[in-house]
């Protein structure tokens, strides 16, 4: 069949949009770009063929507008649509419009995104396909009083999750029946907001867990894989910090059963294209199953590291009906990937940073790869994720991969705004972490950041640099020789210009 | 020149001059001597007796960021110009109390009354911004004099959001 070069609309922004048109460029396909007025500048605005902008910085005036994003599609003639992660990736009415526009939506279709998006119908669905549960609410619940009787049944601790959920938001964590008509509230409001949906359901909290989820893939002539786990446990407020590959914490036979289990799953859902089944796993290497993302996630390169794999690659060939370019024996895991979410964030108190970046240096060299859209003099909007940069690296082994990992990420300059580096940069040298046997507790329990201050050495340096940029900065522009200049008269200028 | 720069508490006093196309450094009492120190927009690499020091350093206008890995530093930067300028306008250094809005955002809740004597990490209010609500705590024990915002209300960076008299909690 001959190759036919399709113009694709991604309906994203950041670093994501960057992937999905890089991958489109390997391919020969045409990437048609939208944004807000808030990303004017933003790259992928710049590397995209065609862009469109889709309206104000908020993203339910923009990126969440499927109105919008469709006439957006039709204006720029797109063949078919890649969601990315977040935003409109698992709303199904978007799934359905698109299709309906006869175009390709590239993503799972619309009822096995409504039937997975339902956090307690995809609960039932999953019971059905004999993925074993943790236990908690059948129902959805708005009511408070109801849900404080269920909580009583399932028993503390207690994990309130939103309905519509993702990205740790709406999600509280209850420890005991004093609290939790307040978090209960918190977690509607927050929910509320977030998706336009404030229900919630309940979930048994297992006190100890590793999260690790397996990546599938499927094509319509029914072809299934899975490319093995990852293990997300480096988690704070529920949100991933650092992802690995393969999980240091499981038995081959264990892997082989958790996997296993996902493609049967898989399997009997019909589903196609690409999708992780999120697990729960405890101390014994029990499974359950907690939820499935119907997109592409944000840590998919630790299993392209190891697999070799192209994930959107194979997206966006199962979403023209072609057949996946593998089948299961080709996939194996070969040596150990990490990945490293920076985030423009304080690292002690995890608060987001707005603001601009005034200097950017990606780290380079073997077994590293960068995913980011920023660059020097790029100021972070404050209507998105806090996620600037994903920076991961590949090993022959866990060892090799931590002392890459640390390379780079002491090579990653960015400056101007907060970002959890100095965090990441500890958690690599936390024992607990180093052992490989950690759990969703270890920051917070095993790992505390500490800020460690600088040396008086360091300082000093630190001043001098400084004291001499500034100095370069007040003659710069200055005619040198000239009588005429004085610093109190242009000081007295610049006052007065206030 | 003279600058004052000013890392938490501690300040140091730092000479810059150049002379014959070099550029000389006295740091606090230390002797002068020249320093061999290139900028490249805004990287910096300073070599002193065959050491590296790497940095990224931004200023802008009193406040300057040096970044490395470790984390930024966040130092302030005065020249003796500007030192005497604001003495004679009688602007204070003086640290600041109250509480202002790191970004912009959105005040989802006031927890804290006005009157409130409160302590150190004691919650304020609830501040919703890049789809996450944080929780603000007073960053010293207190007494609240005014709360400048109410519930709903967007604010920018720098805002006032919360004024506060220091002083110990009651026991």
């Amino acid at each position: 069949m001959a190759f036919t070069p399709r113009r694709i609309l991604i309906a994203n922004r950041g670093e994501i949009a960057l992937r999905v048109i890089r991958a489109c460029r390997e391919m020969g396909h045409i990437p048609l770009a939208i944004y807000s007025t808030a990303d004017r500048l933003s790259r992928h605005v710049s590397k995209a063929d065609q862009a469109y902008c889709v309206g104000e910085g908020p993203s339910v005036h923009s990126y969440l507008d499927v109105q919008k994003v469709m006439k957006a599609a039709k204006e720029m003639r797109a063949d078919a649509i890649h969601p990315g992660y977040g935003f409109l990736s698992e709303k199904a009415d978007f799934a359905k419009a698109v299709t309906d526009a006869g175009m390709a939506f590239v993503g799972p279709n619309a009822e096995s995104i409504a039937s997975m998006g339902d956090k307690v119908m995809a609960r039932k669905t999953m019971e059905r396909v004999g993925l074993p549960l943790v236990p908690g609410t059948k129902e959805a619940l708005t009511d408070e009083n109801e849900a404080f009787r269920q909580a009583k049944d399932i028993g503390y601790p207690i994990m309130i999750k939103a309905l519509a959920g993702g990205g740790g938001r709406g999600m509280r964590l209850v420890p005991n029946e004093g609290e939790f008509l307040n978090l209960f509230r918190r977690a509607h409001s927050e929910a509320s907001k977030a998706f336009g949906d404030g229900r919630l359901y309940l979930e048994r909290y297992i006190t100890s867990p590793h999260h690790i989820e397996v990546q599938v893939i499927a094509d319509k002539f029914g072809n299934v894989c899975h490319l093995f786990e990852r293990e997300c446990s480096v988690q704070r407020r529920h949100q991933k910090v650092i992802e690995e590959s393969p999980s240091p914490f499981i038995t081959e036979a264990s892997r082989k059963k958790l996997c296993d289990a996902a493609v049967m799953a898989v399997k009997q859902l019909g589903y196609i294209n690409a999708g992780t089944i999120e697990f729960l796993m405890d101390e014994n290497q029990d499974f359950y199953f907690m939820e499935m993302n119907t997109r592409l996630q944000v840590e998919h390169p630790v299993t392209e590291w190891v697999t070799g794999q192209d994930l959107v690659r194979e997206q966006l060939r199962v979403a023209f009906g072609e057949r996946l370019s593998f089948s299961q024996e080709d996939l194996k895991q070969r040596g150990h990937s990490l990945e490293f979410r920076i985030c423009a964030e304080d690292p002690e108190k995890f608060l987001p940073q707005a603001g601009r970046i005034n200097g950017v240096t990606m780290p380079h060299g073997i077994g590293v790869r960068v995913d980011t859209h920023i660059y020097r003099g790029y100021e972070i909007p404050v209507f998105y994720d806090s996620m600037i940069a994903k920076v991961s690296v590949w090993g022959r082994n866990r060892e090799e991969a931590i002392q890459r990992g640390r390379a780079a990420l002491n090579d990653t300059v960015l400056n101007g705004i907060k970002t959890n580096i100095p965090l990441l940069l500890q958690l690599l040298d936390n024992k607990k972490f180093q052992s490989g046997d950690y759990t969703t507790r270890l920051i917070g329990e095993d790992f505390h950041y500490k800020d460690k201050g600088a040396t008086q050495e360091e300082l000093r340096m630190a001043m001098i640099a400084t004291a001499v940029s500034a100095y370069q900065k007040e003659y710069k522009g200055v005619a040198w020789g000239s009588d005429e200049h004085s610093r109190w008269r242009g000081l007295g200028r610049e006052e007065a210009l206030r | 020149m003279i600058f004052f720069l000013r890392y938490g508490e501690a300040e140091h006093t730092v000479r810059v001059e150049s002379r014959n196309q070099q550029t000389m450094v006295k740091f606090d009492d230390e002797p002068e001597r020249p320093v061999d120190l290139q900028y490249f927009g805004n990287d910096c690499t300073y070599l002193e007796d065959g050491n590296v020091f790497f940095a990224n350093v931004s200023v802008n206008k009193n406040e300057a960021t040096v970044w490395r890995p470790e984390g930024m530093l966040n130092l302030n930067v005065e020249s003796e110009y500007r030192r005497i300028v604001g003495m004679l306008r009688g602007q204070d250094m003086a640290s600041e109390n109250n509480v202002y809005a790191k970004m912009p955002g959105k005040i989802v809740k006031i927890v804290a009354k006005n009157g409130d004597q409160l302590e150190k990490g004691a919650p304020l209010l609830v501040m919703e911004a890049m789809k996450m609500e944080n929780e603000i705590r007073a960053t010293a024990a207190g007494k609240i004099t005014n709360i400048c915002v109410k519930e709903g209300q967007a604010v920018e960076t720098g805002a006032l959001l919360i004024e506060l008299e220091l002083g110990e909690a009651a026991e």
